[in-house]
């Protein structure tokens, strides 16, 4: 990709993130027509990703508590997204970290925290 | 002239040659350090030490080797493609920042699938299967995209749903 690419798409990306986060400070999807889960809808179960909007709501505004009730697998992962793309990034300066965070051992530990958030959410109605 | 009449001795692979002028004397591929003599010098001179041999002598070039050179780069015809991906060859992307955004935005779970080739790339790759380690990496990416578009697909009917 040339230099002037990767600007455009960072520009693009920052917009677009910015547009969201706008989006969900300014309105609370528990009480907007904001996109409901199709699989809650149709199983009366909820996914692993359920209540995510609603927590990206109150961490805008800072209720980190509320956000955890919401989902707390969003709470967990800020942080590990965060590492991975930072091991993403600086991939040349620490090629260790890189290869850690993309090794085995992460990639099946998120798969079986997943799988296991998505029932014992639904069990325990987390 | 002068020089042409000088007649030069050598000591050249163990074996006194001469006399000689000084263009054949050159002929033999002397070096620097080949002993010569001629009239006016005491004794064996190193033939660097005499100066108008010193002056037409490059001094840069090295005595053919006792061992056969080594090359580092040798030629060939056609470009060197090794058989086996270097190791140093890079890990391809596990994507795996964009299978958990897309699990956790987009309500649908084909993103696990996703994370499933996430991993598929980086044990392959250890274990040396760079091509295997490339298509999981293709695949993983697939299954974000179409993790993506059927999140995007559902979207109107998850308002829907919504505003009931």
């Amino acid at each position: 990709m040339t230099r002037n690419a990767k600007f455009a798409l960072y520009v693009c990306g920052i917009v677009v993130i910015a547009a969201i986060l706008l989006l969900y400070a300014s309105f609370d999807p528990a009480h907007n027509p904001f996109p409901r889960c199709i699989f809650l809808s149709l199983s009366g179960l909820k996914c692993p990703g359920c209540g995510s909007q609603r927590a990206l709501h109150a961490i805008i505004h800072g209720n980190i508590m509320q956000a955890w009730h919401h989902n707390a697998a969003l709470i967990v992962s800020i942080p590990l997204l965060a590492l991975l793309a930072f091991s993403g990034v600086a991939k040349n300066r620490f090629p260790t970290l890189y290869n850690y965070m993309n090794g085995r051992i992460v990639i099946w530990s998120v798969f079986f925290l997943t799988i296991g958030w998505w029932i014992v959410r639904n069990i325990f109605n987390w | 002239m002068e020089t042409n009449t000088t007649r030069y001795w050598a000591i050249h692979n163990g074996m006194r040659i001469g006399p000689m002028s000084i263009e054949e004397l050159m002929g033999y591929g002397i070096n620097g350090d080949t002993p010569v003599w001629r009239a006016g010098l005491a004794d064996w001179c190193a033939a660097g030490t005499v100066p108008e041999l010193a002056s037409i002598m490059a001094p840069d070039i090295p005595p053919v080797p006792d061992y056969p050179p080594t090359y580092t780069q040798p030629w060939q015809q056609t470009p060197y493609i090794p058989e086996v991906p270097r190791k140093t060859e890079p890990m391809p992307h596990t994507y795996l920042v964009w299978s958990i955004l897309t699990m956790l935005f987009c309500c649908v779970p084909t993103g696990i699938v996703a994370i499933i080739y996430s991993s598929k790339v980086s044990s392959r790759f250890s274990s040396g299967d760079y091509d295997g380690a490339k298509h999981a990496s293709d695949t993983a990416a697939l299954w974000i995209i179409v993790t993506v578009v059927l999140g995007l697909i559902c979207l109107p009917f998850q308002i829907l749903f919504a505003l009931l």
